[in-house]
């Protein structure tokens, strides 16, 4: 049992291969410019060092956002092409849960994108709603709040995390934007 | 030879498209989710919800493609993608899509450029591009005379120096108040008018360039001179006027085309090709001048994967695949490869 988990919800890509509770290979590329040219050659290079087959992947695992509009496409796109093709379950995290997991107590989770901040408070799992703050409303929000930007991803507990989550429909996989489009306000 | 089956998808703007097409000819099944009612709302199409309808729609349209055809994914001789010219955020989903099938059915990858798309949907069914031909490429974003000797040999030799004439179309549209998309609007209220406003004729010279621009001013103001003088504009007939002076125009340059250029055939691309007015003023042209036409099928003429299909036909006979790290290209006005 192989689950491929793709995440291209901001600057940084992060690949990870996994069998049952077991990690198997992660990628991790820092600071991309594009993440078209990068996430596809990515999946391949994983698929490739684990010695399977593109075919040997039972479960797909895509992070949905919120975060860069046109990063999280990609990586949604590319996961439920790959879940509807194969026939595989398909499971969405969220940017929020990406660091939130990793975290002991409850705190605000604040994930960044390039003109603010999406921010959810966050106890094993995110608590209402998530909101987007501009910067200046979010360096406010941070003087009254703790607020964690950043946390070192512990593979276990996301492994498990991603394990725990029911399937979803391949079709309705579709990216978390929260923010609305400019034009619909 | 074994024949070729290509899968292509298209997402350049507001249409999620996937084909498959039978040795860059036979349509076996096309599917096409528009978004136009959507866009309408907003006077044009606004990237981001285009972006967006196309990630919600991908799969279905694959889905509904592959199921038409009565083939399975593993029967295709390759995976081809509109990667440019078009909406960025746009074309990255159906990359990104095209990408995973190549992935996943280890079938290479054919990168196609949309405009060429437009001309290959002239190798569509009963109709075939014969060498060498002449091409009007007309749509939202081109408006061009090629010359063409063979297949993927693309002369400019002929373009407009400003507006498209799709953009023209949609800036009028908007100047009567008439709704997105513009051209077929225009030329369904211009059936009911007559050519009465006298409108200047653009770059009245012998070159092969074009030029809406000056046509597009002298309409907007005047619109804004009627108006001010409180008198009532008939737009029907203003969009008669305009689209009479703007295609005759195109066909003057048809014909000095063909002065220049001894030859037999002329081949029509793009969007504007589905205007009606169009395609009959050329019918009389070739009918005059005694030259094979091809005009794509109405459905061939609007975005969609057949035609990419179609144009990435002799690629595929040329090996000319492409790598996982294709990106989209949003503009590309030169087209010569």
């Amino acid at each position: 049992m192989y689950t491929l988990f793709i995440d291209t919800h901001y600057k940084n890509i992060l690949i990870y291969l996994f069998q049952e509770s077991n990690l198997v290979l992660k990628k991790e590329l820092i600071d991309v410019d594009s993440t078209s040219t990068r996430t596809m050659p990515a999946i391949i290079d994983i698929i490739n060092n684990a010695s399977i087959n593109i075919k040997d992947i039972n479960k797909i695992a895509v992070c949905i956002g919120p975060g860069s509009f046109t990063g999280v496409r990609i990586g949604v796109t590319i996961s439920k092409t790959i879940a509807y093709l194969l026939n595989i379950p398909i499971v969405t995290i969220t940017s929020i849960d990406l660091i939130g997991l990793n975290l002991d107590k409850e705190s605000y989770v604040a994930v960044k994108e390039n003109n603010g901040y999406f921010l959810a408070l966050y106890n094993k799992k995110i608590l209402g709603d998530i909101k987007y703050l501009k910067m200046s409303e979010y360096e406010e929000f941070k003087n009254n709040n703790k607020v964690i930007e950043n946390a070192e991803i512990d593979d276990n507990k996301l492994i498990s995390f991603i394990n725990s989550l029911d399937p979803i429909n391949c079709h309705d996989v579709n990216p978390l934007y929260i923010k609305d489009i400019e034009v619909k306000k | 030879m074994k024949d070729v089956y290509i899968f292509a998808i298209e997402s350049s703007c507001d249409e999620t498209s996937a084909a498959i097409i039978k040795n860059g000819k036979e349509v076996i099944s096309l599917s096409i989710a528009t978004q136009i009612k959507v866009h309408e709302n907003y006077g044009g199409v606004v990237p981001e919800i285009a972006s967006r309808m196309h990630t919600e729609s991908i799969t279905y349209v694959i889905d509904d493609c592959i199921k038409k055809s009565n083939m399975k994914m593993e029967d295709m001789s390759a995976i081809a993608v509109t990667y440019t010219p078009g909406l960025l955020g746009s074309l990255l989903v159906g990359i990104e899509a095209a990408k995973a099938i190549s992935l996943v059915y280890n079938k290479p990858l054919i990168a196609v450029n949309h405009i060429i798309g437009h001309i290959y949907a002239n190798n569509l069914d009963d109709n075939k591009i014969m060498f060498p031909t002449l091409g009007l490429v007309v749509s939202g974003g081109h408006t061009e005379i090629i010359y063409m000797e063979k297949d993927y040999d693309f002369k400019i030799i002929g373009s407009t120096l400003d507006d498209a004439i799709g953009e023209a179309y949609d800036k009028i549209a908007r100047v009567l108040d008439l709704k997105y998309p513009g051209g077929p609007n225009i030329e369904k209220i211009a059936k009911g008018g007559q050519p009465t406003y006298k409108l200047p004729i653009p770059m009245n010279n012998n070159s092969l360039d074009l030029s809406f621009s000056g046509l597009k001013s002298s309409i907007i103001n005047l619109v804004h001179n009627e108006k001010q003088r409180g008198n009532e504009i008939n737009k029907a007939n203003l969009a008669s006027s305009f689209q009479t002076v703007a295609i005759d125009e195109l066909i003057r340059k048809l014909h000095l085309a063909f002065d220049k250029y001894e030859v037999n055939n002329l081949l029509v691309a793009g969007g504007v090709s589905a205007n009606n007015y169009l395609r009959e003023e050329i019918k009389k042209l070739c009918n005059k001048r005694s030259i094979n036409l091809s005009i794509p099928k109405m459905i061939y003429c609007t975005d969609n994967a057949a035609m990419i299909g179609a144009a990435a036909y002799p690629l595929y006979l040329q090996e000319k695949f492409v790598d996982y790290d294709l990106n989209g290209i949003s503009t590309n006005k030169k087209y010569i490869i």
